[in-house]
This record gives C-alpha cells, sequence and structure tokens, in this order.
C-alpha cells in the first residue's frame, strides 16, 4: 500500500505539473494537440524512470560514500544529458517510426525541471530504490496526465472565441489555473 | 581524431574546473553550513519548553547506531532540556509524518517518563495556508500542547474532536483542517509510542 | 548604430521586448513555483541573475575552444557549477530565504533562460555584451517575478515584503495556491501582449499614415 501511496501521490495529489510546478515549459509548449501530447508524456515518463534508478545508484554508491553531496546537481544534470542523448539514440535505431514521432521532443526533456526535480525530491525523501522507480512511475503518469487534460481543453479552445491577447499562453495558463484548483480536491486523501 | 580527441579533453578540463571549484566553495562553506544546521535545530529543540537553555541528547551515540542500521523507529532523536538553572524540564523529541499535502515535521517535549504532553512546536510543513498552517507556532491549536485550561497536561495517545474536549487525551480540531490537525495527533501518538518503548529498553534514566 | 547605444539596447531589450517570461515564455517553472512573496521572488531573481551573468561571461570567454558538438554539455556543466556555488552559499549565509525556495535553487541549472542565453547570444558575443545581455535578462526576469510576487503576496496575505499594507483584509487564499499562480501569471501574459498588440497597431497605423502623405504629396 505504501508504494501505491507514493505512486498516487506523485501522479494526483501532488501533480508534479499542477501542485508542484515542474514541466510548465514542455505543458504549454506541447499540449496543443493531444497526439503529441500523449508522445511527449510517454517520452518523458520513460526517461523519469531512467533517471530515478540512475541517479539514485549515483547517491548511493558514489555521492554519498565519497562525501560529494555538493556535486550532486552537476552529476545528476549531467546524467540527465547523457540519458536523454542514449534514449534518442536507441529510439533512432529502434523505431524509426517512433523517432520521427517523438523526434523533436527528446532534447527538450533534458530541461525539463520535471526529470532534476524527480531526482533532487527522490533523494531530499530518502526513498528506496524501489521507491525511486515508483516515484517516478508516478511523476510521469501524472505529467502525462496533466498534459493529455491540457491538450483536450486546448483542441477544443480552438473552436473558442478567445480574445486576442490572451490567446496561447495566456489561456492556457488560466485553464491551468483551472485545473489546479479541481485537483486540489485530491488532496489529504489517505491509504 | 583530432575533433574526438579536442572533445575529450574540453570536457575533461571543464570537468575538472568545476569539480575544483565546486571543492573549494564546499570546504569554505560546509563549517558555516553545518553551524547554521546545529544552530536551527537547537533554537526549535528549546523553544518547545518555555525557558530552555541546554539541550543534550539522550541517546549520546545515535548517529552511530543508525549508521550501523539500527531501525530508526526505536531510536528516536531525543533530547534532555534544562533551564538556565540547570533543572531538568523534561524531554524533546523529534517526530515527523505525513500531513495534508507533504510531510510535517515538529518538535514535541514531554515529560522525562513521556507520560504527558508538555509542548509543541511544528519546524517544517506543507499544509494549507491560513488553515492547515493554524499548527504552527503562535496559533491556537499547539498552545493545547502546552498546557490545558484548567492546568494540567495531555496525556497520549491523543484522540482528535470536533467539538469541546472533555478528557486529558482529547485534542481540538482546527476549525476546516481536519486532517492536518489529526495528522500532527498521529506523529505525536507515534513519537511518544517510540519513545515510551526506548525508556523501555533502556531504564536507568537513559544516556547510552 | 553607435557602440553605446547598441549596449544600452541590449540592456534594455530583456526588461519588455525580449521579457525572458512574458514574450519568450522561459522559466514558467520557478516564476510559478516561488512568485507567493516579494522577498522570495526578489531572492531568486537575484540568484539566477547571478548564474546568468557568470555563465555568460565564462561561456562567451571559452566559445572560442569548445568544439560544437560537446558545447551543450560543456554549458551544462558551467551552469551547473555556479548554481551549485550559489545554492551553497545561500545555505551557509540565507539559511531562512534557502529553505523558502528549497529545491527551485538547484532548479535553476534547467532555467532554460539561462541556457537559452548561452546558445543564442553568449556563443556568438564578446564577454562584455554577453554580460549586458545577461544583466538585462536577468532583470527583467526579477522584474516580472517581483510583481507577480507583489501581487500574489498582496491578494493572498495582505502583506508586501512581510509587513501587513492592509489591514482587516481578508485574504484571498487561492492567490498563494498554485491555482493563483496560474491565474495571476495567465492575466499578465494576457496583459503585455494586449500591450503589446497595441503598440504594434498604433505603430502601424503611424507608418500608414507616413505612407499615406508621401503618396498624396
Amino acid at each position: 500500500m505504501e508504494l501505491f501511496a507514493i505512486f498516487f501521490s506523485a501522479a494526483v495529489i501532488n501533480n508534479f505539473v499542477l501542485m508542484q510546478f515542474l514541466g510548465i515549459c514542455p505543458f504549454v509548449g506541447v499540449s496543443g494537440r493531444l497526439s503529441s501530447a500523449v508522445s511527449m508524456g510517454l517520452a518523458t515518463t520513460f526517461v523519469l524512470v531512467m533517471t530515478a534508478m540512475v541517479t539514485w545508484l549515483l547517491q548511493a554508491m558514489v555521492l554519498k560514500p565519497l562525501n560529494v553531496e555538493y556535486l550532486q546537481t552537476v552529476s545528476f544534470i549531467l546524467v540527465i544529458a547523457s540519458l536523454v542523448q542514449f534514449v534518442e539514440m536507441v529510439i533512432k535505431k529502434v523505431s524509426t517510426g517512433l523517432y520521427r514521432a517523438l523526434g523533436i521532443y527528446l532534447p527538450l526533456i533534458t530541461t525539463n525541471c520535471c526529470i532534476l526535480g524527480l531526482a533532487i525530491f527522490a533523494v531530499m525523501k530518502e526513498f528506496t530504490f524501489l521507491e525511486s522507480v515508483i516515484y517516478g512511475v508516478g511523476a510521469g503518469a501524472g505529467f502525462t496526465l496533466a498534459l493529455v487534460l491540457m491538450a483536450g481543453i486546448r483542441e477544443e479552445l480552438d473552436l473558442a472565441d478567445v480574445p486576442r491577447p490572451m490567446r496561447g499562453a495566456g489561456i492556457t495558463m488560466i485553464v491551468a489555473g483551472t485545473l489546479a484548483l479541481a485537483f486540489m480536491g485530491f488532496a489529504g486523501m489517505k491509504f | 581524431m583530432k575533433t574526438t580527441l579536442h572533445m575529450v579533453v574540453t570536457l575533461f578540463i571543464v570537468g575538472l574546473f568545476s569539480g575544483g571549484a565546486l571543492s573549494l566553495v564546499n570546504q569554505a562553506t560546509a563549517p558555516r553550513i553545518a553551524e547554521q544546521e546545529r544552530l536551527a535545530k537547537e533554537a526549535a529543540v528549546l523553544q518547545v519548553f518555555v525557558g530552555g537553555a541546554k539541550a543534550e541528547p539522550l541517546i549520546a551515540d545515535r548517529d552511530a547506531r543508525l549508521a550501523a542500521g539500527a531501525d530508526p523507529a526505536t531510536l528516536p532523536e531525543t533530547y534532555r532540556i534544562y533551564d538556565a538553572e540547570g533543572r531538568e524540564l523534561g524531554l524533546a523529541v523529534m517526530g515527523q509524518g505525513i500531513g495534508f499535502t507533504d510531510v510535517i515535521k515538529l518538535v514535541l517535549g514531554v515529560s522525562p517518563d513521556a507520560g504527558e504532553v508538555r509542548g509543541l512546536h511544528v519546524i517544517k510543513d506543507s499544509e494549507t495556508p491560513g488553515l492547515g498552517t493554524k499548527i504552527r507556532p503562535g496559533s491556537e491549536f499547539p498552545k493545547q500542547f502546552a498546557g490545558l485550561e484548567g492546568g494540567g497536561h495531555l496525556q497520549p495517545p491523543l484522540k482528535v474532536i470536533k467539538g469541546r474536549r472533555s478528557g486529558p487525551n482529547e485534542v481540538e480540531a482546527i476549525t476546516a483542517a481536519t486532517i492536518s490537525s489529526q495528522a500532527v495527533a498521529t506523529i505525536v501518538n507515534e513519537t511518544v509510542a517510540s519513545l515510551r518503548g526506548y525508556l523501555a529498553a533502556n531504564p536507568a534514566g537513559g544516556g547510552i | 548604430m553607435s557602440k553605446d547605444a547598441s549596449a544600452v539596447r541590449d540592456l534594455v531589450k530583456g526588461l519588455w521586448d525580449e521579457n525572458p517570461i512574458l514574450r519568450q515564455l522561459l522559466g514558467l517553472c520557478p516564476t510559478l513555483a516561488v512568485s507567493t512573496s516579494v522577498n522570495n521572488s526578489l531572492g531568486m531573481g537575484v540568484a539566477a541573475t547571478f548564474v546568468l551573468i557568470c555563465s555568460s561571461v565564462l561561456i562567451s570567454l571559452i566559445r572560442g575552444a569548445v568544439p560544437k558538438q560537446v558545447r551543450i554539455a560543456t554549458y551544462i556543466v558551467v551552469i551547473a557549477t555556479f548554481v551549485t556555488l550559489v545554492d551553497l552559499s545561500m545555505k551557509a549565509w540565507f539559511p531562512a530565504l534557502s529553505a523558502s525556495l528549497g529545491a527551485f535553487i538547484p532548479l535553476i541549472v534547467v532555467n532554460c533562460i539561462i541556457l537559452g542565453r548561452a546558445e543564442a547570444f553568449a556563443s556568438k558575443n564578446g564577454p562584455g555584451r554577453s554580460a549586458i545581455d545577461a544583466l538585462g535578462m536577468g532583470a527583467g526576469f526579477t522584474a516580472t517575478l517581483v510583481v507577480l510576487g507583489a501581487v500574489r503576496e498582496l491578494l493572498g496575505a495582505g502583506q508586501l515584503m512581510g509587513r501587513t499594507v492592509l489591514p482587516g483584509f481578508e485574504p484571498w487564499i487561492v492567490m498563494i495556491l498554485p491555482a493563483g499562480a496560474f491565474l495571476v501569471l495567465g492575466l499578465m501574459l494576457g496583459t503585455a501582449n494586449a500591450v503589446n498588440q497595441r503598440r504594434q497597431e498604433s505603430a502601424r497605423r503611424a507608418l500608414r499614415d507616413a505612407w499615406l502623405q508621401k503618396a498624396g504629396s
């Protein structure tokens, strides 16, 4: 039950995008179409889970024992940048179709604060390896959920008469605010 | 080949610069950071008793035992608190648990036998501003933990009720913030249970 | 254009025309998360500006020596180094502010503004101009953050910089919550766009009038 609580908390109760403000840039930039939202969400989830694993190992086996925890930021971001490169190469080799669908989004994932945020939080909360992985899955699920919700709403908004200054980022923020209000309803759930 | 070498050398030099610079900065700031953390903890721990002036760890080798793999639940972080004249005021225990939004960290003051609660001081929380944040020092809610009107103190295990309290183990909830109030009570109960367990296993004034 | 005028232009463009938050939509994560009060906004703004200036200057200085393929990795290491420097310094000398800003200090490293400026400007210009550009962008970022923080603190707590400014005002708690952050930023973006569109309209009209006059005479 504990693991499910971690997953649900990361995905819904403390949703990474709507409650913790991580991953806003892709949230605004990529949520125009449902299909791209799903692709971005899945790619990000994959990188999140891999990051959770590698950074946990890095923290437990290198940073802590050698007492160089101040190198955390530098080493984590390098790990993330390398992982994204690696994922890009693997996808390119394995499935050109998938690569073409995700293509532009992959390098963008490096600067997605979601990923580094996840790594830092998992260390702060002193999770075990398994807990970190579940946390990563939950964060990815929450990110995808927020992205998909926003994309669905924005596709509808295309047909609405949004005032000119508010079109694009402005109305996206207002919608996000409403979504955030709705998600507050999940707070306090206990398992 | 030349470009690959160039790439590797560049990255190596940059990495060296980064590692070196950070190592220097770390050496310069680490003692100060540790001192800040120690002062903050001491301030929090002393505040839970009126007139607290000196704090002494109850379990002298706690860090070593935790590093050796002991279960943290059996080794509560506890301090004996003395006033300026050296009289023992009680024990201060660090506790934490999940609140409404995220983790709540607090310091709990108890009598030397952990029988009754003498004070409560929340040091970290992410509760709803204006509602759950009423668990913080300075509000009405924590005052119940320092002492009850009409005399006496709360006796754990605690129960949260919504109306007026009637027994020495009852705590009045914050209006519209029942979950935060319950979270605090749960943390208190678990912390006291852990401390009582430790004191039972290590009688004769604690210490080691 | 004279060298001084172009330097001033580099500095000022970050404040409005190329405002990193309102026009370029960069650095939104810390903007929303940290702007609960003016003090937090100022702290984040100054920290980010410091990292921005230092890394821009250093990247500009080494831009000739870094091979194209590893430039992103190199920039990231440089930025991360300065971020850690700021993080450790804040923990040592401003522990309260460091606690309020929390994980968002190390997250400055993925603030798209910094990597964006490194790629778009510092890697192609001298250190002097890069520093000025960085200062302008940082100032624009900080100013926007502070305005957002002021609105949220005023409406959400009746305070500014921790001091009560509206006694007896029943605060709108939603302003301090995530929902409020999104709403206020959305309105600020709308306002910025409206102001800009009006300026473009009047510029276009002025141009058209001048052309008509020329054609008529």
